[in-house]
């Protein structure tokens, strides 16, 4: 069984407004202990399996751009995330 | 109160009224400060220099026995009816040339492998490279993720320190630090949107696989690193299989349609029909180079 055939851990979300009025660059990190993965800190976004018979659990660490002043961050109940919320545009910035 | 400052503004603007995102350098906001790259070929764990998780970034270098799904599970949900999705074509022999870089990300693999890549906690840097690659590239970063962080004596050279308001720049906490050019940070050279438009259409049965590419030349003869973090797929795991890499040359967003097989019991799969869709991809690229080494504690 792969990690696309399996059941999804629920999800929550944690909202957080920078309102700077654009999707800035963000980079985030999860603490593995708190998803029940071992020690140590992993850059985000990422999917990941864990298997508890008879059920392939399917956990999701993501984080998406509401609109331009606010990060949505989705993950498994007491998940620690520390973002850098950079004040670079995502888009649009003039280094083109 | 106040706090010295260091601000460059962009060609055009007022330093004393442009808006943040329109300053080359200001440091009334941190700077991210790289203190290693290193380029691996095995799985090791490294000493951990500064005593507390940190970020960390880690690149594979592909290969043509990266791991990539090229056999035929069922398109879609388990019926005996269900064709089997046919792979056939060039792109086959060609997937990844040995030239390409893409994030670490555990669903780079079939199981979700998430100890695979980097991970950073206060003892050991965690190297994983993936099987058949031919190698990762990690990049460490200084600033803590945690409200741990250790006094670190960086060696003898010239340099620019610019501290926290209220810390004591004489002081070696790098986590303490807005900027500090003994270390490396990250230098922003090009952000667009990638946009990859994908035409409604059919592909007959066991016809060959059809592959659909946007790229934005970087031009910097060296691969760069991106951002946001999106990765290659494992290969087949639906319709197509969606990709994002970068080379020498180029970034790349690929898309890999794939025709109808037989069914299980071997009646001909027909058509597959393809919608139109269009991918946007909102990219950062950086002067950085993913395949540079350094230690800047040494």
């Amino acid at each position: 069984m792969a990690w696309y055939d399996s059941t999804p851990i629920t999800s929550f979300k944690k909202e957080y407004e920078h309102n700077l009025g654009f999707k800035p660059i963000v980079i985030a990190y999860v603490d593995l202990s708190t998803l029940g993965l071992g020690d140590g800190w992993k850059l985000m976004p990422f999917k990941y399996s864990s298997w508890v018979y008879p059920v392939f659990y399917l956990g999701t660490v993501t984080f998406y751009h509401k609109d331009d002043n606010t990060v949505v961050f989705t993950a498994p109940e007491d998940a620690e995330i520390v973002a850098d919320i950079f004040i670079d545009p995502q888009e649009g910035a003039w280094y083109e | 109160m106040s706090s010295p400052v260091l601000k460059i503004v962009r060609p055009g603007y007022d330093v004393l009224s442009a808006d943040p995102q329109d300053f080359a350098l200001n440091t009334e906001y941190l700077l991210p400060k790289i203190y290693m790259q290193k380029t691996l070929t095995s799985d090791i764990d490294l000493t951990n220099d500064l005593g507390y998780p940190h970020g960390s970034w880690a690149f594979r270098r592909l290969t043509s026995s990266s791991f990539y799904r090229k056999d035929s599970p069922l398109a879609g949900p388990y019926s005996p009816f269900q064709p089997y999705n046919w792979f056939a074509g060039d792109i086959y022999n060609e997937i990844f040339t040995g030239d390409e870089y893409t994030y670490f990300s555990p669903t780079s693999t079939e199981t979700g492998y998430v100890t695979g890549g980097v991970i950073v906690d206060s003892d050991d840097v965690k190297v994983d490279v993936l099987a058949g690659d031919t190698s990762l590239s990690i990049v460490l970063f200084a600033e803590s993720l945690t409200s741990s962080s250790s006094d670190i004596q960086l060696p003898t050279r010239p340099y620019i320190k610019i501290g926290v308001e209220g810390e004591d720049l004489g002081e070696t906490n790098l986590s303490e630090q807005r900027m500090n050019t003994k270390l490396d940070t990250l230098k922003i050279f090009k952000t667009g949107t990638l946009t990859l438009s994908l035409p409604t259409e059919t592909l007959t049965y066991k016809s060959d696989s059809v592959v659909h590419t946007a790229t934005v030349a970087h031009g910097l003869d060296y691969p760069p690193m991106y951002f946001p973090p999106r990765t290659v797929s494992t290969g087949f795991v639906g319709q197509e299989s969606t990709d994002v890499y970068v080379d020498d040359t180029n970034l790349y967003l690929r898309v890999i349609r794939c025709s109808y097989g037989d069914t299980s019991f071997e009646d001909p799969g027909g058509d597959k029909n393809f919608s139109a869709a269009t991918l946007d991809f909102d990219y950062t690229i950086f002067y950085n180079d993913i395949t540079e080494e350094f230690n800047l504690l040494e």
